[in-house]
């Protein structure tokens, strides 16, 4: 500052502080999470420095935003549950010149899709080394993810294993291969009835699974017998470590 | 002079016995024919469990021979009163190895099947 006078001048430096209101260099980022805590991020800059910040959510898609009490840092971190599925969160900056607010970030807290298998145990029979064909919906009854809806579409059969070995050269199960026959696209497989006569019959184990959008993953088993006769009693399941498991090329 | 309700039993009767009569031909149809199958293993193959089985069907029946065998190079076995569904009945022979022979018996009258090496079985393709 200068003031000018007959008998000299004085000169005297001040600083000029202009104020300016938030601005929103951060907006928070929607997030899928299954389960823990989940965190959002804001930042704003201002003059001066935006002092106050509040956090505020929406259950109703956005239409309206309340306070979350307490909720006065950068970060928001809390706990999920499957209940604030599709809630969204926003911050409010403030500072003496006015106030900003961020675009709106979205939760999905999605727990894994539930399959639901509707025959956990087919019969095969007879042992005539006869293919037979299981699709998906043969045993899978239904498939729901609290994300995406209805998923049955999207099951697929990622391995099936057999309690006896292939093609025991030395055994009584005839003199085939590929006893297991996965399709490309994983909606069905061949199955081969077949057992080796000297054992407690075959028991194939289905593997199916499903996938939801937020890549949490449900796997669900049936089985497929192939007792060693009509009224010999009910094939006995020896487990996959006695014979062999085919995996599905389907992610 | 008879009396009305002697006439009445009469009656009675007589559609009782003509009932039965017009029953007979249905009856001795849901009677199964019964046949003697013989099965005679000429085969270096041992014969291992039995099954029968409608022809058109793959409906096999449970094993004839338990834990018995039928011996290669000319063990044999005869199974006596075998019910049939209809004029037919599929023998299904398992050997050793898993593999099968079939042979379609005719019913009512005693059978015969020799299983020699010439015989294919059917071990799976």
């Amino acid at each position: 500052m200068v003031v000018n006078g007959a008998c000299g001048s004085v000169i005297r430096a001040a600083t000029l502080t202009v104020n300016t209101a938030p601005l929103v260099t951060l907006n928070p980022v929607s997030q899928t999470i299954t389960s823990g805590n989940v965190t959002f991020t804001a930042a704003a800059s201002g003059s001066p420095a935006p002092g106050g910040v509040q956090w505020q959510v929406s259950t109703d898609g956005g239409a309206s935003f309340s306070d979350i009490p307490g909720a006065n840092n950068a970060s928001l971190t809390f706990a999920t549950d499957p209940s604030q599925n599709g809630n969204q969160y926003r911050a409010v900056f403030t500072n003496s010149c006015g106030m900003a607010i961020t675009t709106a970030a979205a939760l999905t807290t999605c727990t894994p899709p539930v399959l639901t298998i509707s025959t956990s145990n087919i019969n095969l029979s007879p042992p005539n080394h006869a293919y037979h064909t299981f699709d998906v919906t043969d045993s899978v009854a239904s498939a729901t993810s609290d994300c995406d809806g209805n998923v049955l579409d999207s099951v697929i059969i990622s391995s099936v294993s057999s309690d006896e070995v292939e093609d025991n050269p030395t055994g009584s199960d005839g003199r085939t291969s590929n006893d297991i026959v996965i399709a490309p696209n994983c909606k069905s497989v061949q199955l081969r009835a077949e057992r080796d006569n000297k054992l407690n019959g075959r028991v194939y184990t289905i593997t199916f699974s499903v996938t939801d959008s937020a890549g949490n993953t449900t796997t669900a088993t049936a089985k497929v017998s192939v007792p060693k006769s009509q009224g010999g009693g009910a094939a006995v399941d020896n487990g996959p470590g006695a014979g062999y498991t085919v995996d599905g090329n389907c992610p | 002079m008879i009396s009305l309700s002697t006439k009445r039993t009469r009656f009675i009767l007589f559609l009782f016995l003509g009932g039965i009569v017009a029953a007979l031909p249905l009856l001795s149809r849901a009677q199964p024919p019964a046949t003697d199958i013989t099965i005679v293993n000429n085969s270096s193959r041992e014969i291992n469990h039995l099954y029968f089985s409608p022809p058109d069907q793959n409906n096999w029946g449970p094993d004839q021979l338990n834990s018995s065998v039928i011996a290669a190079g000319g063990g044999s076995v005869t199974l006596t009163g075998v019910a049939c569904e209809g004029q037919s009945i599929k023998v299904i022979a398992e050997d050793h190895e898993g593999c099968f022979y079939y042979k379609v018996v005719e019913c009512g009258e005693a059978s015969t099947w020799t299983i020699t090496n010439e015989a294919t079985p059917d071990c799976g393709s």
